[in-house]
Order: C-alpha cells, then sequence, then structure tokens
C-alpha cells in the first residue's frame, strides 16, 4: 500500500506555517523514520497522512486515493499510534480497546471479536483481555495500542514519538512489535527524535526542519547530516560502528 | 502522565471498588437482569418496613458469598461511609422527637430517633450493598450495552452516542482523580499548604486538574476520530439466556413481596 504526498503545505489557524510544499512517496512495506527538532512538523505531516489534518494546500494520497475525498477509507488504512498511549485509551478492558477500531467499522459481531482476539493474540496481550488498560506499563500500553490498529486491518502503521515516557524495556518491546510487523510486510512509520534506539531498522530517513523536508534517503547516509537540522546522531554512527538499536 | 502502580497505589485503591473478574452466578447473568435485580433491590431497601430489609439483608449477604467479593478491602474503602453512617445515625437520634433517653442541655437523644436513625442507615447500607453486589460482577462494557439497549428505544436520543459517553466516563473518572492527586502533590512539594486561603489552594489545585482535562478530552476526540468513530457502531449483542429468565422469576418471585412488606 503506498502514500503519496504532492506538493503538501499547512497553514494553522493562526495563520503559522505547519508544512510547506512537502512531496513524498512511501512504498507498501517500508519502514520510514521521519525525524526533526521540536516544532519542525513531524506530528502535522503525520496527521495529514490518515486525514486528522486536511491539507491548505497540496494532497495526500493512499493508494492512489486522495485523503481528503474519502476520510473513513485512509483512517482504516493508515492507522496511528498518538504520543500519549493513556489519552488515547477508549475501552474499560484490553479486548474493548482494540474491538472499538472493528465497531466503529459496523462489522458482525463474530467478525470483531475475531479480529480482535488475533490482534491481542499478534502484540501477546491475549493474556490481558480482561485487564483495566490503566493497569498495564507503559510498553503494554503503546502495543495495545498498535493492536487496536492491526484489528482495523490497517496495512499503515504510523508511530508519534512512540519511545517517550518507556523504560529500557518497555522501548524494547515496541522494537520488537515493530520490527515484527515490518517482516510482515506492514509498512512502518516513525515520527522520533530519538534515532538511537531504531535507527538501525530503519529503511529509510526523513528529516523536517521549520516545515520543509531537508534529507531523504537512506538512514546510514542521511544520519550523518541530522546533528545540523536539531537531532542528535546516534553514538554508534559518531564512532563509526555498525548500526544498532536497543534491539541489540 | 505517570500514574502510580505500585500494587498499594492510586490505582489500585480505586479499582478495589469496580469490576472484579470472576465467572459466578452474577458474572454471568445478562446485564439487563442484573439492572432489574439493582432496580429491584434499591426500590426494597428504600421503601420496605424492617422485615423486608432483613430479608433484602440476608438475600444480599447470600449473594455477596456466592461471589466471594473480597471483605476487608471493601470495609477499608468503606471506611469514610461508615464515618457518614455514624453522622446520619446520630443526627436522626438527635432529630427525631419522642421519650428522651439520654440528655445534655439543648441535646437530647430520644428513642424513636435511635430506632429510625438505625432504619436509615440500613437502608443507606442495603443500597450500597446492591449497587457493590452489580458493579463487581458487571463489565463497564455491559453497562454501556444496557444504556444502549435502553435508550434505542427512546425517540430522539443517540443511544449509540450514549452509551459510548458513559463508558468514557467509566473509564476516565479514575484518570481524572489520579490527575488531581498528581497535580495537588506538586503543589504540596511548592508548600501550598503554607497559605491558610482555601479558596487560593484550591483554585490552584482545579485550574491546571481542568486544563489537563480538557487537552485529554481533545486528544481522546482526536483519537476516537482516527480510529473511524462517527457515532455508528456495530450492535451490541444481547440475548435473554435461560438462566436469565429463571433469575428474573425467582427476582421477581422476592423483591415484589418485599416491596410490599
Amino acid at each position: 500500500m503506498d502514500i503519496t504526498v504532492n506538493n503538501l503545505s499547512h497553514v494553522y489557524s493562526d495563520g503559522s506555517p505547519g508544512l510547506q510544499d512537502i512531496s513524498l512517496h512511501i512504498a507498501g512495506g517500508e519502514f520510514v523514520i521521519l525525524t526533526g527538532a521540536n516544532g519542525s512538523g513531524k506530528t502535522t505531516l503525520l496527521r495529514h497522512l490518515n486525514g486528522l489534518l486536511l491539507p491548505t494546500a497540496g494532497e495526500v494520497r493512499v493508494d492512489g486515493v486522495s485523503v481528503s475525498r474519502d476520510l473513513l477509507r485512509a483512517r482504516q488504512k493508515v492507522g496511528m499510534v498518538f504520543q500519549d498511549a493513556d489519552s488515547q485509551i477508549v475501552g474499560e478492558t484490553v479486548f474493548d480497546e482494540v474491538a472499538f477500531g472493528p465497531e466503529n467499522l459496523c462489522l458482525p459481531r463474530d467478525e470483531v471479536r475475531r479480529r480482535t482476539t488475533s490482534a491481542l493474540a499478534a502484540v501477546g496481550l491475549l493474556q490481558a483481555a480482561q485487564k483495566a488498560p490503566h493497569l498495564l506499563s507503559g510498553g503494554e500500553k503503546r502495543r495495545l495500542a498498535i493492536g487496536g490498529i492491526l484489528a482495523m486491518g490497517a496495512p499503515a502503521i504510523i508511530l508519534d514519538e512512540p519511545f517517550s515516557n518507556l523504560d529500557y524495556s518497555g522501548v524494547q518491546q515496541v522494537l520488537q512489535q515493530l520490527a515484527a510487523l515490518h517482516a510482515k510486510g506492514r509498512t512502518i512509520i516513525v515520527a522520533t527524535h530519538d534515532l538511537e534506539k531504531v535507527l538501525a531498522l530503519a529503511d529509510r530517513l526523513l528529516v523536517l526542519a521549520a516545515g520543509h523536508l531537508i534529507l531523504d534517503g537512506a538512514p546510514l547516509e542521511v544520519v550523518k547530516q541530522v546533528e545540523d537540522h536539531g537531532v542528535r546522531e546516534p553514538h554508534w554512527s559518531r564512532i563509526g560502528a555498525r548500526a544498532v538499536s536497543w534491539l541489540n | 502522565m505517570v500514574a502510580d502502580r505500585r500494587p498499594g497505589g492510586i490505582m489500585a485503591e480505586l479499582t478495589a471498588f469496580g469490576y472484579i473478574p470472576g465467572n459466578c452466578l452474577l458474572h454471568r447473568l445478562d446485564v439487563r437482569v442484573k439492572l432489574a435485580g439493582l432496580l429491584g433491590a434499591c426500590t426494597v431497601a428504600l421503601q420496605s418496613a424492617s422485615p423486608g430489609l432483613l430479608v433484602l439483608g440476608l438475600l444480599l449477604g447470600l449473594l455477596m458469598t456466592i461471589q466471594r467479593l473480597p471483605l476487608k478491602p471493601l470495609l477499608r474503602q468503606l471506611r469514610l461511609f461508615c464515618y457518614l453512617l455514624a453522622l446520619v445515625w446520630v443526627a436522626r437520634a438527635l432529630a427525631t422527637p419522642g421519650v428522651p433517653l439520654w440528655s445534655w442541655g439543648l441535646l437530647t437523644i430520644s428513642r424513636a430517633g435511635i430506632v429510625e436513625g438505625g432504619l436509615t442507615c440500613s437502608r443507606l447500607v442495603l443500597t450500597l450493598l446492591a449497587g457493590l453486589l452489580f458493579t463487581a460482577a458487571t463489565r463497564p462494557a455491559e453497562l454501556k450495552t444496557a444504556v444502549h439497549w435502553i435508550f434505542r428505544r427512546v425517540p430522539g436520543i443517540p443511544a449509540e452516542r450514549v452509551a459510548v459517553m458513559a463508558g468514557l466516563m467509566i473509564r476516565f473518572f479514575p484518570v481524572i482523580l489520579i490527575t488531581a492527586e498528581q497535580v495537588r502533590q506538586a503543589q504540596a512539594a511548592r508548600c501550598i499548604q503554607h497559605r491558610k486561603n482555601p479558596i487560593y489552594r484550591t483554585t490552584r489545585v482545579a485550574l491546571p486538574v481542568l486544563r489537563k482535562t480538557f487537552q485529554m478530552a481533545d486528544e481522546l476526540a482526536l483519537a476516537m476520530e482516527s480510529r473511524c468513530y462517527t457515532g455508528r457502531r456495530t450492535d451490541p449483542g444481547l440475548s435473554l439466556q435461560a438462566r436469565d429468565r429463571w433469575a428474573l422469576t425467582v427476582l421477581a418471585g422476592l423483591l415484589i413481596p418485599l416491596m410490599l412488606i
């Protein structure tokens, strides 16, 4: 499933520019990292990919269909995990939380149950199905959010700062999940300024600065220039070592 | 937001009063039957005379034993409620006219007042126990389903939306309490207790809590939208089984006579 962004610009309601003339193409199955300093437009760009924000100019296409034309389709195809896992949890139990998306698609009850069970198994939370979500650890909450998206059948998953407020084990849980989903052919787009943890898993690195797409290329080529744009270069890159993620 | 996840932390204290997972009799019943039972028990508790209250007490006690409710944590949670009951009892004993048992100056406790106070407290305790049994055996999702079932018959009310709102209220109540506790602790760390003005202290806690709550509501709305929430959802499945019909018959047979006592 391809995502194409053509000359996308976004101006916030107060008149300040958010994104300026961004064009890019993300092929199905790619693992893309989007980085940049705070306020560079990472979250704004992600929110255009599933229609939570609509362009002031330009367009975003998901599998050839304009996001603005069919918002529900875009949101079904491109699932989003927000930065604050707590404030996006809707269900009172882990099962209900994952079932929320399929229920919104008005699927038959049996299909909702089948998808929910399968998504919970995929993120390793089947045993916790009847637990209250707020009792899960940080890493489990992120996996729960990913499970909610898998249950909707989204072929692409975008994650906004998925490692914030997570301890080492939580980061590893999320990375394992992302690596497994990528291996199964899902498109993964991660916005983060913490390249150290995840860059070694990625196929491509995008750098945003002040709403402009400044750099786009293979991680090992682009990473040497990220410090010019307010992002710390990973330690392994600084010392010229082999790329490693926090999974290694 | 960082929640307290220690076993004895804020969340653990809050959840002891909610749904307790299990597979006992009440857990297996249809939520509508449980709701009818709750309404019936509350009606009996509020309007029956002492014999009715005694039978209801026995019935609730039996159900609590069958449900294996953890009594110790519940009693710990009910500490404040016990103080309230004691206050109610004393107030009724002092305010009800009758043959004086004890008097000191203007304060007089009457025999009728003690009986009246005991009766009022029994009604409150029985209502609370019925509510406890209901919440301990009913998942919030079932309650949401019941709300949907009730309101879908009322014209002009968007049942799906009301049900989702009811579910969100249950979901966010503990989160808001945790936020309030965190803000209170943050203010205490900056010695707010040295400010004697209670209005100043309250506003310094209330405003950040409100701000954070509205921010969470905004983020939640966005997250729901991104998961295709439009108000139309899969119909919640409800079906009355044979055991539910039996339970309804038994409940009606017990509670209706009690209401008439």
